[in-house]
């Protein structure tokens, strides 16, 4: 009597099983054609790092290197210098001469961005890094000055 | 009460939160809430600078005394209760440092005492956390020079007036004032003089803010993320304990580090901003060999075996006289007691000396902190502050505080003269005068009894107040008035040496009046950070390590057994004698002593302008920066400075150098060391004085090494008294 109590039940479970499977054979597919398609991120993603400007062209970055101090895996480097009245380069005494990011290193963690003081350094969209060789993952100021296009739709939430 | 002690009399007892604790009478209520532990915020206080109360960060509360009172100026009182955390105080606090903040520019990102600032600190620990403020702050200058090392920032000046306090209390040199009033104060220099006390580094050392900041640090780091290696200033014998402060193998600024019997917590600015060994183009990093008349970068094993062949030969050929080694005052006793067991041991001659001239058997200070523990100090034929800057500070500091008066016995008027009398003298008649105090002091009855004073009088009868004044041209009133405050003295010192430090007469003419005004020394103050260490570690041609003779064949059996070969007892010649004379070799550590000539010479050195024309082998070391070494100062401290950085190119120390250029010689299998720490042991083996010693047991704080100072005796001393 059990069994064929248990054998009725196993036949129900495995028609519901089958219709979900059903059900998800004619739903649009959740993969996206990258990189013929952009993928949707959300706005809070943490891609590559993004050194800002003021309006007036001026860095926000004052190499005070706090992201440095807060990075967990090291990989930022900052070397100040004393800006020239004249001709400043970010708003205050000093400015970073050097400023990377050792992109290998990078976990991606966000601290940096939570730790400046000057909203100077954000993290971006971009995720696609790859490259041909470590020397090239080293992120120069000037690269980070950049802003990146990223290849992405990003989810308004 | 009436059987109290006399040392509890002296003690007084009270309460704070709670906990009762007994500290001397006249402490003020902080020193005992610190003897407690209990913390209490400060930014004006000082320890070394006398209290002012003008932060009012110390607040606390005291019972039956209306409002708070500041701790750092509140004596002490018996059956005093102090509170130092109610609802109250932490109130008070919290608004002091709000206001603080108001006129703060808050730049700390960009601020080099971001990190280790006590505003910043105590903003954290007791601050409002929030500003109420929204006004536009006051501006004033920023980023002002004021002198060749400080560089000042007026807006982050809380008015604590720390730096004008230390330039009153201990450089004398009052060159920062405040001006304006209220809100608009200021701190600077007057009329735009520049700071340019030799001593101003001290102010940004105590500066509790980043109002006074380094130019020479400027922006090169944050203080997070510097090494710190515990060393010694090498630029003068006093032996300042310093850090290293670096990053990625670069020295970025020097730090004093604290001992109270050494340099106290003060720098002098030729210590604290003498970046020189970091600098590349000074030094010399690659061995030079002269090859076809010309010097050429060379590989170390070509370098080493051509200085050895060449010091070889001239052995053979001229026998133990045919070599001389030059050892150095600048360089560790490491490198000094190798070369000298080089020249004793492998090249079997006595052919060692150097250029510094230090007496044997010095008689020293046993503290630098003598000055401020003397009532009168006079220092003869010495430029203090060129010699030993921070002697000269501590020397100020006494005679601010009222403590010392000084006599000056010179031809160069020194600054210490304001507290008490400058004897000017013409050139080289130092002995002259101090013979003419002796004999006055002589003549006036009150010199302690020693052996030998009658014969003493007959020796100084000559030196007349009026002899005196026609041959050295010191007035003769003012002669005997110093006689007489030397004759009055409880506890005199006396200092010489700089230059003068090879001075037998003057030296013999200090002796004879320490002895009859029973002073401390005369000590001696060299003018080279190790020329103690070096004469001790045998750099001598007279004397083996520890000031023995080269004579005393007891010494010699022991120092061939120690190093296992014949040690020479054929007298060597000195700088003196090689000068007159081309030397067939010569080797030499650190910098060529004037009129040396050899045929062949071999310069081991860290310095470009150490290098002369006529070298033929340059064997590059590495600076005190990047090696190992122990140095011994003034008062006979042997101290470790450590290697804080990597050898700078191809140089390497110079302990390791003289290893390879031993093995080279002979010495393979008896002396092979492979680290500093090593000779020091072997020194600590065979240095007389220096037995039971180790880097471990120097430590951070060093130790003294223990000689024996001559006896002073009575001595002629004479002197010319031709006008």
């Amino acid at each position: 009597m059990s069994a064929l109590v248990n054998a009725v039940k196993g036949l129900i479970q495995h028609l519901r099983a089958m219709g979900i499977t059903l059900r998800y054979l004619f739903m649009k597919p959740v993969t996206v054609q990258y990189p013929e398609q952009p993928p949707e991120i959300y706005p809070r993603f943490r891609g590559r790092h993004e050194l800002q400007r003021y309006e007036n062209g001026l860095e926000k970055c004052v190499a005070c290197g706090l992201c440095a101090a807060v990075c967990p895996s090291g990989a930022i480097y900052v070397e100040a210098a004393e800006n020239d009245p004249e001709h400043p380069v970010s708003l205050g005494e000093r400015y970073a001469k050097r400023y990377e990011i050792n992109m290998t290193r990078c976990i991606f963690c966000g601290y940096c961005e939570e730790a400046c003081p000057k909203g100077a350094i954000v993290m971006g969209h971009e995720f696609a890094l790859a490259d041909f060789g470590r020397h090239e993952l080293v992120y120069s100021k000037e690269q980070l000055l950049e802003p990146a296009h990223p290849h992405v739709i990003v989810k308004q939430v | 009460m009436t059987n109290e002690n006399t040392l509890l009399d002296n003690m007084v007892t009270l309460v704070i939160d709670g906990k009762e604790v007994a500290v001397p009478a006249h402490s003020t209520v902080l020193d005992a809430a610190r003897r407690l532990g209990i913390p209490i915020p400060t930014l004006c206080h000082y320890a070394k600078l006398i209290p002012v109360g003008a932060c009012r960060m110390c607040l606390v509360e005291v019972e039956k005394m209306r409002g708070l009172q500041t701790a750092c100026t509140t004596e002490v009182r018996p059956g005093m209760v102090v509170r130092t955390d109610t609802p109250e105080i932490r109130k008070a606090r919290a608004a002091n440092l709000e206001f603080l903040l108001t006129n703060h520019p808050l730049d700390c990102p960009v601020c080099d005492k971001g990190g280790e600032c006590e505003l910043q600190d105590q903003t954290f620990i007791y601050g409002p956390g929030k500003s109420r403020f929204i006004e536009e702050k006051r501006h004033k200058a920023k980023a002002r020079i004021l002198g060749p090392y400080v560089i000042m920032d007026q807006e982050r000046c809380v008015l604590c007036r720390r730096c004008i306090r230390f330039l009153e209390e201990w450089a004398d040199d009052v060159q920062l004032g405040l001006f304006e009033r209220g809100r608009l104060t200021y701190v600077d220099t007057f009329n735009g003089e520049p700071l340019d006390t030799p001593f101003s580094g001290n102010t940004v050392h105590i500066c509790p803010v980043g109002a006074l900041t380094s130019r020479v640090f400027r922006f090169s780091a944050r203080s997070w993320e510097l090494k710190h290696t515990p060393s010694v200033c090498v630029n003068c014998a006093v032996g300042c304990n310093i850090s290293l402060h670096t990053k990625y193998n670069r020295l970025k600024r020097i730090v004093s580090r604290e001992h109270p019997d050494v340099n106290d917590e003060w720098l002098c600015d030729r210590g604290q901003f003498d970046h020189r060994a970091a600098d590349g183009t000074l030094r010399i990093t690659q061995p030079l060999v002269r090859k076809d008349g010309e010097l050429k970068p060379a590989s170390w094993e070509e370098a080493l075996a051509r200085a050895a062949e060449a010091l070889r030969d001239a052995v053979g050929q001229y026998g133990p006289a045919g070599v001389a080694c030059v050892g150095s005052a600048q360089h560790s006793n490491e490198a000094n007691y190798l070369l000298q067991r080089l020249a004793r041991g492998a090249l079997g001659t006595n052919q060692i000396d150097m250029a510094a001239e230090v007496p044997a058997r010095a008689r020293l200070l046993p503290t630098t902190r003598k000055l401020e523990q003397s009532d009168l100090v006079l220092i003869a034929g010495l430029d203090l502050l060129d010699a030993a800057p921070l002697l000269e500070l501590f020397a100020r500091h006494a005679g601010v505080m009222g403590c010392t008066r000084f006599i000056i016995v010179g031809t160069e008027r020194s600054h210490l003269a304001r507290f008490g009398r400058w004897l000017q003298c013409r050139p080289g008649t130092e002995a002259a005068v101090i013979n003419g105090l002796v004999r006055a002091i002589l003549q006036s009855g009150r010199a302690r009894a020693a052996a030998g004073l009658e014969q003493l009088q007959a020796w100084m009868e000559p030196y007349t107040p009026a002899a005196v004044m026609h041959a050295a041209g010191v007035p003769e009133g003012e002669l005997l008035e110093a006689a007489e405050a030397l004759a009055q003295a409880q506890r005199p010192t006396i200092l010489y040496g700089g230059a003068r430090a090879g001075d037998a007469v003057l030296r013999g003419a200090l002796g004879n009046l320490a002895l009859i005004c029973g002073a401390e020394g005369p000590a001696l103050v060299p003018a080279q950070a190790n020329a103690i260490g070096a004469l001790d570690m045998g750099v001598s041609p007279a004397f083996l390590p520890g000031f023995q003779p080269y004579t005393d064949t007891r010494a010699l059996d022991r120092y061939q057994q120690f190093w296992g070969r014949r040690v020479p007892a054929e007298a060597g010649q000195g700088l003196r004698a090689w000068r007159g004379q081309k030397l067939p070799a010569a080797l030499v550590l650190g910098e060529v002593p004037a009129g040396l000539r050899a045929d062949f010479l071999a310069v081991i050195t860290s310095w470009k302008a150490e290098v002369p024309a006529d070298v033929d082998v340059v064997l590059p070391a590495c600076a005190f920066t990047e090696a190992d070494g122990s140095f011994t100062n003034l008062t006979g401290r042997v101290q470790w400075a450590r290697a804080a950085l990597r050898p700078m190119g191809e140089s390497r120390p110079a302990w390791w150098i003289l290893t390879q250029l031993g093995a080279r010689l002979g010495e393979a299998g008896r002396w092979n060391f492979s680290s500093a720490e090593e000779v020091f042991a072997e020194i600590a083996r065979c240095v007389p004085g220096y037995e039971g010693l180790s880097y471990g047991v120097l430590g951070e704080a060093g130790a003294l090494r223990k000689l024996e100072p001559e006896r002073l005796t009575v001595y002629e001393a004479h002197v010319s008294l031709a006008g």
